[in-house]
């Protein structure tokens, strides 16, 4: 019960605050305010439960009233009440099937994992059926989702944490089978942050060319009609080429090319998204990508220069300095 | 699908929908916006169907679901935690414990809470029903009525506090003329 009147001003407060929590207006301080007295106030926890039951009983009005305005024909406030009963029953039984409905379909299809930070063209696939790709879908096993358009990109979140990030034209497919995940790409780019697997049972990511191995690690795989690139910067991946079942193991900092022709040869790289000049004041460029030969020279993505590294400070594989030429 | 149940699929959808206003406001109080309560709510039943076998009479449906209901938003609060501040473990175990024990009729509330809308005017009904509608509906009411949104929400919480303070007396004159909560 809230305290009657308003003399007491401590009250007051405090059932504003329990107000604005529920409005969703507390800081982080507020709101840490609000659960020590929580926990010492029991009859402020009465009034907090009161409160949310009442947010609740707000919230179904409205929705009601929103779904009643849709469904409304006639402009007369009379006859408008006079249907919101029933409105207000079928709402309710619509609502409930949904759950229902959606809670069965769960069942028969397990979520496996989401996609979140759906930009441009992005569909999601199952069996036959095209879905509407948005952030928040949830993805089962055997669906595919595909980025068309070099402005598209997706991230598939996968229940233990562990992200792919498709960049445009990129298509694969996911499946969870005893337990282990499976991703086939087809074609495309995914840049992977993989949480450490269950033992025994790593992810497997297959390619037209390769078949990856994950237990957990930051890696990137490019698959294009003929080849299939991986470039690991955290953990191992162990590459195999589908056509004769050869293999390597790439630790942080290898890469590898899959052609079906050449020898499987490692190569070193440093892989940067971010690069800053040193404190010399040289320039900074961004989203820059290298390969280190016989000196290193970096191709900058945004502003088509070249330049050579003069000198190299590396801060988690991250960070590199170098000299415009 | 769920052995030897009680409860068939329409039997369960009945009891769900019976209760389904007392699900979602004691899963309001545990956790800290509608899409995690709507997220638990989602995840919760799916397991009240797949568990609904463990359900002897209807009147356990409702603490039953509470309890699963409870479950789910424990573990939902971890995942919001990483965002802003979230209640403790220890405060949320208290609010779910001592909302178990709650018996109180939604169905009375609400209709109490209906009754009180009715006292406002119509201006303020709208306002107090805008944060349910869209998340901009309360700056839209702010642009249209050249006030800042700071001072809508000042008059918001009074006004959900006077809503509260009515919905309280008309419950407590429906005890008093006899009318069970």
């Amino acid at each position: 019960m809230i305290s009657p009147g308003t003399g007491n001003k401590d009250s007051l407060d405090r059932q504003r605050l329990v107000e604005d929590h529920f409005l969703g207006c507390l800081s982080d301080n507020q709101s840490a305010e609000l659960e020590t007295m929580l926990l010492d106030d029991q009859a402020l926890r009465n009034d907090f439960r009161q409160a949310a039951t009442l947010d609740s009983a707000l919230r179904d009005i409205a929705l009601r009233q929103a779904a009643e305005s849709v469904l409304s024909q006639s402009p007369s406030r009379s006859s408008r009440r006079a249907r919101f009963g029933r409105v207000a029953v079928m709402a309710g039984l619509v609502l409930a099937v949904v759950a229902i409905w959606l809670g069965i379909n769960r069942l028969r299809y397990p979520t496996v994992a989401a996609l979140t930070a759906v930009t441009g063209d992005v569909i999601a696939r199952a069996n036959t059926r095209i879905l509407k790709a948005r952030s928040g879908r949830r993805l089962w096993s055997g669906m595919e989702i595909e980025a068309s358009g070099g402005h598209s990109s997706a991230v598939v979140v996968w229940k233990d944490g562990s992200r792919m990030k498709l960049a445009g034209n990129t298509r694969l497919s996911i499946a969870v089978l005893d337990g282990r995940k499976r991703v086939a790409l087809s074609i495309g780019m995914i840049d992977c942050d993989i949480r450490k697997q269950p033992q025994g049972k790593p992810l497997i990511i297959s390619t037209p060319q390769s078949r990856l191995e994950i237990i957990g690690t930051h890696f990137r795989t490019r698959v294009t009609s003929s080849q299939a690139t991986t470039e690991v910067t955290q953990g191992q991946v162990r590459v195999e080429r589908v056509s004769d079942g050869k293999s390597v193991m790439l630790t942080a900092r290898e890469k590898i090319t899959v052609n079906g022709k050449s020898e499987l040869e490692k190569e070193i790289f440093y892989w940067s998204d971010r690069f800053r000049g040193g404190a010399s004041g040289q320039r900074r460029i961004s989203s820059a990508i290298f390969q280190q030969t016989e000196g290193f020279e970096i191709e900058s993505r945004r502003s088509n220069s070249r330049f050579k590294g003069a000198e190299r400070t590396r801060r988690n594989n991250s960070a590199v300095s170098g000299v415009l030429e | 699908m769920p052995e030897d149940r009680v409860f068939d699929e329409r039997q369960f959808l009945r009891v769900f929908v019976k209760h389904e206003g007392s699900i979602r406001a004691y899963g309001r109080s545990l956790l800290p916006n509608w899409d995690a309560v709507e997220e638990a709510m989602q995840e919760a039943s799916v397991i009240m169907w797949r568990k609904i076998g463990q359900l002897q009479s209807e009147d356990d449906f409702l603490p039953w679901a509470k309890v699963i209901l409870r479950y789910e938003a424990l573990k939902l609060r971890r995942k919001y935690a990483r965002d802003r501040h979230v209640f403790s473990d220890n405060l949320i175990e208290m609010l779910a414990k001592e909302g178990l024990e709650q018996i109180e009729s939604f169905e009375h509330r609400q209709k109490a809470m209906e009754e009180c809308l009715q006292g406002l005017s119509m201006p303020h009904r709208e306002l107090v029903l805008a944060p349910y509608v869209a998340d901009n509906a309360v700056t839209e009411i702010a642009e249209r009525s050249g006030r800042t949104v700071n001072s809508l929400y000042k008059l918001l919480g009074r006004l959900r506090l006077k809503l509260r303070r009515c919905v309280e007396e008309r419950l407590g004159l429906s005890a008093m003329e006899g009318i069970t909560t």
